[in-house]
């Protein structure tokens, strides 16, 4: 408990070192009048004025940063600035991300379960069949995955599966997206398995090398002497110490996630907070590119605190040597 | 206003694909079936749709004819304007003022009467928007006369009419939305379909039948959804998968990847009103502020090279900013259109004496692959002379428009001008006009500029244009490539594209056609799907 609430803390203070880099990269973007003038150009003097006070642009950095954070730890997470002219419109950003966060959040989830569904029993079987035909070809496989990027796999599966066969839509630019999995299949299959592909090459080779390790190990020896079955061995003996690895990478790979969303739903037009950040960026939204990069830098973080927490779980070894120190 | 420099003409048709050029009205096309949608693809999202200060370009414009109409619009002519919300658009003896009368019985989307007074409160919006004051400036004043708008104009405004379309961008909004908050959003028109949703995170609108619309019949649609995908290559797969129904695009890699598709029809816009492919330069900024550094960037420039990369050598070179049936277009205009290293190399030395030794200037360009090539062999072509040429990083047009009016940058990858009345070029090239890209601002242009807006003579009017023309050639404002090609592809069921001809004095439909496809615009109360 003691372990959870230290690292708990840590995770707090990390946020807050995010929060900061963050909020101060987007100032180093422009300076404050150059702030409002690329959010809202056509606006007149009056309106760059009012939103200047309204975000608080006049006050002092740390002043200006300290609201934001308060704002921010408190739902407010600013405005997306549309207008022009003398009556400037907003939406406020949390709205355009509760709308948005559940359809990356799924795309994500679907993509590490696609990927971890396909590389796990690949990763063990060709542990198993090490060196084998089997074991060769899957690694060759997997070399070529690795070095397909996502937009790549995005782009051919648009031309082929969607555009010549008709098999699934291109577009998931939906004026209301489905959250029901039944409903939404349909729309992210084909930006999951763009996102999924690469990570499967990489936890299937990652598993593939600590499983290999573990059916050294003196109790898989044992195991095998008292008879018990090869997939028993496998699946109940092997596979739990050797997938310690592939957690963290699973983890560490959120990121790379997130950063192959942009693209991704960029190219399927799927409704989430990659394709939004993207959009924020071309469009000078500097406040909406601020928040959401702070809420994916949460996410990751709290993602990985949660990884962590796993281990002492999948290895009863960790949860000990903490206990004792 | 759209930009780019992708452009061009392409003929490679295959996969059963049909092409039609101009002309593609709905009376060769069968007999027109009512109801269905189509999910229209644009190629860019707008964020304002307030029309006084909204930065439309062509995706934004083609929302705007589907939900608002313009009191006049665009005939086959180049210089000739066709009433359309209005009955009718009449000048006195010297142009100084017009008397724009209203049709009877004409309501917005949410059921409030178009009124005189309501086109006025319109015009006075335009006159105080952020963009469109400028090409409103020469407008003194506007009152109410029964059931017309009179326009009183600072100097005689001959062309005035075509400001009344303003490409698209004037359409006639309600009350309710230009004195509501939420102008930006809240989109009301007369138009022959009405707003359900817009998202205008993703720029997507929804739209329905206006079952009041005042063309009596029209239009066929139940409703059309516009879907912005900006990336070209993710159109044309949507129109092949069957996801859209319609398809913009410009250029000629888009063409060609739209006529491979099977059964797509392109309708590409007739030669003669095109627009135009350039590089827009700044000419206020070292070193581009001299005739020497500008001409010397022009004769580096081998466009039979550019042409072959971008446009599989087909494209239709440009030497002015008018198309070949626009007053003022120059048979000989003066551009240095021929690449001559040699002189070129000796104007770069000139400059670079001038400049401590250096020649450098950077080109902004939007995202687009095919840009970034065309742009990438221009910089190569420049450095062969000595010029040293920085792509920066590529934005969203949106942005483009911005870093453009902001002054702070040097040359862009740019398109634009699509032909219409002369006139219309004011707003891009006079002095002080927050649209004048090249911050341009010379005696003789606006002088061209002012005597061309005022002059009823034909010929006159004509001679001031061709001066104007050859003035911009003479100082070299941009470096002209070669005129755009505009295509809407659709598959083999979507029909009407062009729409019927314009109404005559009762609304009904008249006898004189509408422009086709202009740089991408067309009607879209025409458009009807069949089974």
């Amino acid at each position: 408990m003691r372990m959870i609430l230290l690292k708990l803390v840590r995770l707090v203070v990390v946020l807050l070192v995010v929060s900061f880099l963050s909020f101060w990269f987007t100032k180093l973007i422009g300076g404050n009048n150059d702030l409002v003038a690329k959010m809202i150009p056509f606006s007149s003097e009056q309106e760059k004025e009012r939103v200047r006070e309204q975000i608080g642009l006049n006050d002092p950095f740390f002043t200006q940063y300290f609201d934001w954070l308060g704002n921010f730890a408190t739902g407010d997470l600013g405005e997306l600035y549309t207008g022009s002219g003398e009556n400037v419109d907003s939406v406020p950003v949390s709205e355009v991300i509760a709308k948005r966060l559940p359809v990356s959040l799924l795309l994500m989830l679907y993509a590490q379960l696609l990927a971890l569904m396909i590389a796990i029993p690949l990763g063990v079987y060709s542990a198993y069949k090490a060196t084998s035909r089997f074991d060769r070809a899957a690694n060759i496989t997997m070399f070529g995955l690795l070095a397909l990027p996502p937009f790549v796999v995005a782009l051919v599966l648009a031309i082929w599966v969607g555009a010549k066969w008709q098999l699934l839509p291109t577009q998931s630019n939906l004026p209301e997206f489905p959250l029901n999995p039944i409903d939404n299949w349909r729309y992210l299959l084909m930006p999951t398995i763009s996102l999924a592909l690469a990570q499967i090459a990489i936890y299937m080779r990652l598993l593939r090398s600590d499983m290999i390790a573990t059916l050294q190990e003196d109790f898989i020896t044992t195991a095998k002497a008292k008879g018990i079955s090869a997939r028993r061995i496998l699946f109940r003996h092997a596979l739990r110490p050797s997938s310690l690895t592939l957690l963290t990478v699973a983890g560490l790979n959120v990121g790379a996630l997130i950063g192959g969303a942009v693209v991704v739903e960029r190219i399927f037009k799927v409704p989430g907070i990659g394709g939004e950040l993207a959009e924020s960026i071309v469009r000078n939204q500097i406040i909406e590119t601020q928040s959401l990069v702070v809420l994916i830098a949460i996410f990751y973080v709290t993602f990985n605190f949660f990884v962590d927490i796993l281990y002492s779980v999948l290895d009863p070894r960790i949860r000990h040597a903490r206990a004792i120190a | 206003m759209a930009l780019l420099a992708s452009i061009a003409i392409i003929a490679a048709a295959c996969g059963g694909s049909d092409s039609k050029s101009g002309g593609g009205g709905t009376s060769n096309e069968g007999k027109p079936v009512r109801g269905g949608k189509v999910v229209y693809a644009l190629e860019g999202g707008t964020t304002n749709f307030c029309i006084p200060r909204a930065q439309l370009a062509i995706s934004g414009i083609l929302v705007v004819e589907a939900v608002y109409d313009t009191l006049t619009r665009p005939t086959q002519t180049p210089d000739v304007y066709e009433p359309y919300l209005a009955k009718s658009v009449t000048p006195n003896a010297d142009y100084t003022q017009w008397t724009i009368e209203m049709r009877d019985g004409i309501t917005f989307h949410d059921g409030t009467p178009l009124t005189a007074e309501v086109v006025k409160q319109n015009i006075d919006a335009w006159r105080a928007g952020v963009l469109l004051n400028f090409v409103f400036q020469n407008v003194s004043g506007t009152a109410v006369s029964g059931n017309s708008v009179v326009v009183t104009t600072k100097v005689p405004w001959v062309a005035f009419p075509a400001f009344l379309w303003s490409t698209g961008r004037a359409g006639i909004a309600a009350p309710a939305q230009l004195n509501g908050a939420n102008c930006d959003s809240n989109m009301i028109g007369t138009g022959p379909f009405k707003v359900d949703s817009f998202d205008v995170t993703t720029g997507n609108v929804s739209t329905s039948k206006n079952a009041n619309y005042w063309r009596k019949g029209f239009p066929y649609l139940d409703g059309i959804d516009f879907i912005v995908q900006e990336e070209s290559s993710q159109r044309w797969s949507g129109l092949e998968g069957g996801d859209f129904d319609i398809a913009m695009g410009s250029g000629g890699q888009d063409l060609a990847k739209a006529q491979a598709i099977s059964g797509t029809v392109a309708q590409l816009e007739a030669k003669g009103r095109q627009e135009i492919s350039h590089m827009l330069i700044n000419v206020e900024r070292p070193p581009l502020n001299t005739i020497d550094a500008r001409k010397a960037v022009i004769l580096a420039i081998d466009r039979d090279k550019l042409n072959l990369i971008d446009q599989k050598g087909t494209a239709r070179y440009a030497n002015q900013v008018f198309d070949t049936e626009i007053t003022g277009y120059l048979e000989d205009s003066g551009f240095p259109a021929e690449q001559d290293l040699a002189e070129s190399k000796r104007l770069v030395e000139k400059v670079k004496a001038a400049n401590g030794g250096q020649f450098a200037f950077t080109i902004n360009t939007t995202f687009d692959q095919s840009t970034q090539t065309l742009f990438k062999e221009a910089a190569r072509q420049l450095g062969e002379v000595g010029i040293d040429v920085t792509l920066a990083p590529p934005v969203d047009q949106a942005t483009l428009i911005n870093q453009a009016i902001g002054g702070s940058s040097d040359a862009f990858g740019w398109r634009n001008y699509p032909g219409q009345d002369p006139d219309t070029l004011y707003v891009w090239f006079y002095g002080g006009s927050i649209v004048n890209f090249n911050h341009l601002n010379d005696t003789a242009i606006n002088e061209a500029l002012d005597k061309g807006r005022s002059e009823p003579d034909e010929a006159k009017r004509k001679g001031y244009y061709e001066d104007f023309n050859r003035r911009m050639n003479e100082l070299v404002i941009n470096g002209w490539t070669w005129y755009t090609q505009w295509f809407v592809a659709h598959g083999p069921t979507v029909k009407g594209i062009s729409g019927p001809n314009l109404p005559d004095d009762t609304g009904a439909v008249g006898s004189k056609p509408p422009v086709d496809l202009l740089a991408g615009y067309h009607q879209m109360l025409g458009i009807w799907k069949s089974k």
